[in-house]
């Protein structure tokens, strides 16, 4: 087991669309438990591949209250389902100390294989579905601060950005 | 996606109400609600849910109502929400340090005054009585002492010579709405900056009376009109006209002189009712006689009740 490096926005790398993954190996169980472990250190409940510069389609989630309900997602096809709008305050790995509102109907369908490559579907509600979509969205190149006006991602981006310089 | 920010809110009148629904109007998570046990109120002796807890219940978040936290149960179950931080506005109820440790990040304290001045449990209306030129909210992190913690955000408001103890308690109750939201932003990203409070300049507000609203005509008119203010909308001010209780909602001090013995009544008018005070004059302009709703002088003389005659002496209790 090894803790990943989550990337940052705005570095470009967050803007990749993930590819299909199509090997179900020991590799992809070992990349599987290391995004859990990162995700658990962050702490987070949800990790996109693409957060830790994998560009595979591959999303780990556990929004237990005791890290007892981790869940893969590989390929995961998501279908948002009827229900009303809700406002939820988000916060992301890759935009880390910024909590902003982001609306979404919390209600989803989603199809995806396990790490055995094995297919299944559920339906999920409240904030497994706000996550779901959240992580998603990261397989495509998306992130939260896109649902934001402007001046509130320029501003979010200006404050990381100067964050980082400090870092170097 | 990083964990949502839970929150637990503690709090149990309307300007607690205030602040949870400031809070839940920026989306924050709210995992639990805090608030006294019901009281019997209104007639009949009913017991009725409080501001917050109606609030919590139409949200359904759950509420937890404990009488102290004395006993072990009540403080497992609170830690048993596993809250990063809990925002608390006038809960009435004493923390010990077991329940301040419990969240992640400790208590938020919503407090309306500008601290160090005015610690303790009737900040509004002893800044009023004070003659203060402003007040505000101060948010605090909360230690085992009487708001004594370290500060972390201020926000001021003048008090204006009208202001009431309703007024200025309905504007500071959205004041404390808008801070602590502001301050749970900053919390999220590290930047809450705390200030330790000069304890040399406290100062303390204590619970009102019933006792203390009874006026004491030998006071200056200036400190009477401004309990007057303060103790609207409760306890409300009040004197005594042969037995009879009378209550005052409002009244301006005049620098009249006057050398009439206090408590005298010296003109009563369509505008006002004077009396002579130990300092000054004060011209009451809205009062409450037994049994009555308040009305103004104009009604008063219009009712043609004996109450509040010319040349009468109100009880005055020095």
């Amino acid at each position: 087991m090894s803790k990943l490096q989550i990337l940052e926005f705005p570095d470009p790398r967050l803007r990749t669309v993930a590819k299909p993954v199509q090997t179900f190996d020991a590799a992809l169980g070992q990349l599987i438990d290391d995004m859990f472990e990162t995700m658990y250190e962050a702490p987070g409940i949800g990790l996109a591949a693409t957060q830790v510069d994998v560009h595979k389609r591959i999303v780990v989630i556990d929004v237990s209250e005791d890290k007892s309900e981790p869940m893969v997602f590989i390929n995961p096809d998501i279908e948002v389902l009827d229900g009303d709008p809700e406002e939820m305050q988000e916060g992301c790995l890759s935009v880390p100390g910024f909590y902003e509102s982001v609306t979404r109907i919390p209600h989803v369908k989603i199809r995806a294989q396990d790490r055995n490559g094995e297919s299944y579907e559920m339906e999920a509600r409240g904030l497994l579905a706000v996550c779901l979509q959240h992580e998603v969205d990261h397989l495509n190149g998306k992130l939260y601060v896109d649902y934001l006006s402007n001046v509130k991602r320029t501003r979010i981006r200006k404050k990381l950005e100067k964050q980082h310089k400090m870092r170097a | 996606m990083s964990s949502p920010l839970k929150v637990i809110f503690a709090g149990t009148p309307d300007f607690a109400a205030s602040a949870l629904q400031a809070l839940l109007d920026a989306n924050y998570q709210i995992v639990a609600v805090y608030t006294q046990p019901d009281r019997p109120a209104g007639r009949g002796n009913k017991l009725l849910p409080g501001p917050v807890k109606q609030l919590a219940l139409k949200h359904t978040i759950p509420v937890e109502q404990p009488l102290n936290f004395k006993n072990e149960e009540d403080r497992q179950q609170l830690r048993d929400y596993e809250a990063d931080v809990m925002v608390v506005a006038a809960y009435g109820i004493i923390l010990p340090q077991a329940v301040l440790d419990a969240p992640k990040r400790g208590c938020l304290n919503i407090h309306a005054s500008l601290l160090p001045r005015w610690r303790g449990a009737a900040p509004i209306q002893r800044a009023i009585i004070a003659g203060d030129q402003e007040s505000g909210i101060t948010i605090m992190q909360m230690e085992a002492g009487l708001d004594t913690g370290p500060m972390l955000l201020k926000t001021v408001t003048p008090i204006s010579a009208d202001d009431t103890g309703r007024t200025l308690h309905d504007r500071l109750a959205q004041m404390g709405g808008e801070a602590i939201v502001k301050a749970l932003a900053l919390l999220q990203e590290d930047k809450l900056q705390a200030e330790r409070q000069q304890d040399d300049l406290a100062t303390y507000a204590h619970k009102l009376q019933k006792e203390e609203a009874r006026i004491d005509w030998s006071e200056p008119a200036s400190l009477i009109q401004r309990k007057i203010a303060a103790f609207n909308p409760w306890p409300v001010c009040f004197t005594e006209d042969n037995g009879q209780t009378i209550r005052i909602w409002a009244a301006s001090a005049s620098a009249d002189m006057s050398k009439a013995k206090p408590g005298t009544i010296l003109e009563r008018s369509a505008e006002a009712v004077k009396v002579a005070c130990g300092e000054g004059v004060l011209s009451i302009t809205s009062l409450q006689l037994p049994g009555g709703k308040p009305i103004s002088c104009k009604d008063l003389i219009n009712g043609g009740k004996p109450l509040m005659q010319l040349g009468q002496v109100l009880e005055i209790t020095s």
